[in-house]
């Protein structure tokens, strides 16, 4: 077996390698740094409670099973993402839950601090982006934020793939015109 | 990267009260930043994140699964049900490797172009399953029987998905046997209904006697039944002499496959006995 990792100090890299020759504590350790932040952006994407905490299990169960279907590349966090995200689709779709409860916000009307704290960040792109109409915004999220393909974006939203793709078209359209 | 995410930020995150360009934004950073992904535990609900850190500790734990329980879930079985046929077929290794080895050997004497080795398959195909169905739940016979009787199952239920685990391993195997016999295509098949009346008949039986009783009890009768149209059969070749056995004509199968049916149906209103028959 491999070398023993010093919890705390490891990199997320380290941990895959030890959870890869089978170390229960690395995947402790894993689980303490990425399930938090993975629960919190899940269960921005499902409204159900029981279905986000299944999706977490099962994606560090994947996690423990296939450590080095991470290819080495880019950040671990984004990688564990895409776990999450996929098992949480794989979750709904045998529960069949129809759509997705995305976009929960309320109509919250932007104060002037965080309009300046978002001009700072994205400049026009975030009030462009909060132009968008809910829909053509979902659809951005999916793809883009989320990392999905059209096929799994349209699962997600409960759209077919050929909505997706048009909508997908018509942000682009109109964030360049207001940009413009 | 001196942009950061502070925890008032994460919480209206948690509480979907940012903008989607704001929320898309941290979900951006949360990527690529450790120290904004270790505050994420001030919003999160821990005691999800404790149950569920529980159920993977529980499933590492758990022995691994073998390959005849995946494929029975694959298939769409529930797990409990995979695991009972799994086990109920574990137990009964020694009713396998019997059958297996008279049906063996009937099938090395039909080879043999022997219309009495022939008379012995079809005589035996039957007993096969039901001596399956017999050894599949009983106090004598079933060393989890008490196991069994105290699982959060009905016994009915334990019976039948025995029996069935018993017939989808034993019909199979009869009728891979069965094609090598020295007979036409259309008679080879023929001990298949009296092999799923007979079980059912054993099932429907046990609810008002043991199981184990009542599948010994049919195939004594099956072999007096056969004994009798043995004695006046031809045995010139196969094909007569599957045809001048009684149960093995249309109105002998016929008759197997009503009391199949009959059988099923007093399985269906009877299913509660088992609680106590056994």
């Amino acid at each position: 077996l491999g070398v023993t990792v010093e919890p705390g100090v490891a990199t997320d890299e380290a941990l895959l390698g030890a959870i890869a020759d089978g170390d229960r504590t690395a995947l402790d350790e894993l689980y303490a740094r990425h399930a938090p932040w993975l629960h919190l952006r899940l269960s921005r994407r499902c409204g159900d409670a029981t279905l986000v905490d299944e999706a977490v299990q099962d994606a560090f169960m994947t996690i423990w099973r296939k450590p080095d279907s991470f290819a080495g590349q880019g950040e671990v966090a984004a990688w564990v993402w895409g776990i999450g995200i996929r098992q949480l689709l794989n979750r709904m779709r045998r529960r069949k839950t129809p759509a997705w409860h995305l976009l929960v916000r309320s109509e919250r009307v932007v104060s002037a601090e965080d309009s300046v704290l978002l001009g700072l960040e994205h400049g026009d792109l975030a009030g462009a982006i909060d132009r968008l109409s809910p829909e053509l915004r979902a659809v951005l999220q999916a793809t883009v934020i989320d990392g999905l393909s059209t096929r799994e974006a349209a699962r997600l939203l409960g759209i077919p793939s050929g909505t997706v793709k048009t909508r997908m078209m018509r942000a682009r359209h109109q964030l360049r015109e207001t940009l413009a | 990267m001196t942009w950061h995410i502070n925890e008032v930020e994460l919480g209206q995150y948690a509480r979907a009260d940012v903008t989607d360009a704001h929320a898309a934004s941290i979900e951006t950073h949360l990527n690529s930043c450790a120290d904004c992904r270790r505050i994420a535990v001030t919003a999160v609900d821990t005691d999800a994140l404790g149950r569920v850190k529980d159920a993977i500790d529980i499933q590492l734990d758990r022995p691994p699964v073998g390959w005849p329980e995946r494929l029975l879930r694959r298939a769409g079985v529930s797990e409990t049900d995979a695991r009972l046929v799994v086990a109920s077929l574990a137990l009964r290794v020694s009713w396998v490797v019997a059958s297996v080895v008279i049906l063996g050997f009937a099938v090395v004497a039909a080879g043999a172009d022997s219309e009495r080795a022939l008379a012995a398959f079809l005589v035996a195909a039957p007993l096969v399953p039901v001596l399956g169905v017999a050894l599949a739940f009983g106090p004598r016979v079933d060393p989890t029987f008490e196991l069994a009787v105290a699982a959060p199952m009905p016994a009915g239920r334990i019976v039948l998905v025995r029996s069935v685990a018993v017939l989808g391993l034993a019909l199979p195997v009869i009728a891979i046997a069965s094609l090598t016999l020295p007979v036409g295509s259309g008679s080879a098949f023929v001990w298949l209904l009296p092999s799923l009346g007979l079980s059912a008949a054993s099932l429907a039986i046990g609810t008002f006697v043991s199981t184990t009783r009542a599948a010994l009890g049919c195939g004594a009768v099956w072999l007096v039944i056969c004994g009798v149209a043995l004695t006046g059969a031809h045995y010139s070749t196969g094909d007569v002499l599957v045809h001048s056995f009684v149960v093995f004509r249309p109105a002998g199968q016929l008759a197997f496959a009503l009391l199949g049916i009959a059988a099923i149906a007093v399985i269906g209103l009877r299913r509660s006995a088992f609680e106590v028959a056994s």
